[in-house]
């Protein structure tokens, strides 16, 4: 029933950050490590360059991500001196799940932005499609924290 | 709840609980929280205590439905109550609410009763915890099971009875099973995990239900007359006389009986 290996899918976002402080909290509870992942895509230009995908439009991305990740785990460091991080790329949902299987994760840790209406139809939330594929089990945190 | 003895106990449990109840009616937050379908599990060494209000207790929040999944997500939520001192776990069963009924029409003139019906869903409720609470102490002797046990029955929608208990409590975790529904099931029964996850502001522990084993798909030997039939017609012929009806005639296309004349004529039928 405890937790040994965490992964905590981050986009770096406020709920992100909150997910990550609890997931550093039930790691510290149960000895466990930790591995924060985080994942990028590379916006769909195929369909208007087909082959010659320029290869400078994705470059400047994969490295503003990198740099995203080594400033978490700058941050991170002396929280969790143990903590590992994991850079993927592709759909977030397909990689954070994936990402789980490849640390062999017994917990995943994710915020969500917890939207509605209109907002939810355009923004699928990769909470909930990793809650609803899961094979281990997911915490989600919200960053609200009050209720509205 | 009507047992004299147990009322006792159950009074003295719930003075943290009321009280708090009383602050939030004092700071003019009307809440439709109901105490009285909220009872108290007497279990082991669990000591009320007047200042239990000024450290305010871990408090964790399962919804059952009395299925496996269910059991999973209470069983874990044990597990994390007994990770710390002062942990409350909060048990809630929804109950689908009459306007969900076709029959409200009827129901509503009839003015039914809600007590008696939240009563004994609070009793099955509670008979069941306990028994999970037992299963749980034996399959974990070395846990120690100080943490205090709540049953709530509400009439509301699930994920909506979760969410809003959670904020009347002020939980710091919820814990939902669910079943991993897919494709049409998926469309058709809105996960209750799902609700859950969107609306609540608290952090939610989803548990998912393990996997259900690949169906083994069984490959019959091939029909022995079929294959003296290949055998004896030197592959004229692929089926016996019993199989012949199902799988039709046998017919093979020749690329050279094209017409010449007409490229597109088609393929000739033997």
């Amino acid at each position: 029933m405890t937790f040994q290996q965490i992964l905590v899918a981050s986009d770096f976002s406020d709920s992100a950050q909150q997910a990550l402080s609890l997931a550093i909290s039930i790691a510290e509870n149960f000895g466990s490590e930790l591995t924060l992942v985080h994942s990028w895509e590379a916006p769909d230009y195929s369909y208007a360059a087909g082959l010659y995908l320029p290869m400078d439009v994705i470059a400047p991305i994969e490295r503003a991500a990198v740099a995203r990740l080594e400033e978490a785990m700058t941050q991170l460091r002396p929280r969790f001196p143990s903590a590992k991080s994991m850079l993927r790329s592709g759909i977030a949902w397909e990689q954070v799940i994936d990402a789980a299987t490849a640390v062999k994760a017994d917990l995943i840790v994710m915020g969500t932005h917890g939207r509605r209406g209109f907002e939810r139809a355009l923004l699928g939330s990769v909470a909930e499609k990793v809650v609803r594929m899961s094979r281990i089990p997911v915490l989600t945190v919200h960053a609200g924290g009050a209720p509205r | 709840m009507n047992d004299e003895g147990e009322c006792a106990v159950l009074a003295q449990l719930a003075q943290p609980l009321r009280q708090r109840r009383d602050s939030a009616d004092k700071h003019g937050d009307k809440t439709p929280f109901e105490f009285n379908d909220a009872a108290w599990h007497a279990w082991c060494n669990v000591q009320a205590q007047e200042d239990d209000m000024t450290n305010t207790p871990y408090i964790l929040l399962v919804g059952v439905d009395f299925s496996e999944q269910a059991d999973r997500a209470l069983h874990e939520a044990f597990a994390q109550a007994s990770q710390r001192t002062d942990s409350e776990v909060h048990v809630l069963s929804a109950l689908p609410v009459a306007s969900d009924d076709p029959g409200y029409a009827i129901s509503a003139y009839a003015t039914i009763d809600e007590r008696p019906i939240l009563t004994a869903a609070l009793q099955k409720l509670r008979a069941h915890v306990e028994q999970e609470l037992q299963r749980f102490g034996s399959a974990h002797p070395g846990t120690p099971l100080t943490f205090r046990v709540v049953s709530h029955a509400i009439l509301d929608t699930a994920s909506h009875a979760i969410v809003q208990l959670a904020s009347h409590l002020g939980a710091s975790l919820i814990v939902v099973g669910t079943r991993n529904r897919r494709g049409v099931e998926r469309l058709l029964l809105g996960s209750v995990a799902e609700g859950t996850v969107r609306n609540a502001r608290c952090p939610v522990l989803v548990i998912p239900s393990p996997p259900e084993p690949e169906p083994e798909v069984t490959i019959a030997a091939p029909c022995p007359d079929c294959v003296r039939a290949r055998a004896t017609s030197e592959g004229k012929e692929f089926w016996c006389e019993s199989h012949r009806e199902r799988h039709g005639r046998r017919h093979t296309y020749h690329q050279s009986d094209r017409s010449s004349s007409d490229g597109n004529f088609p393929l000739v039928f033997r």
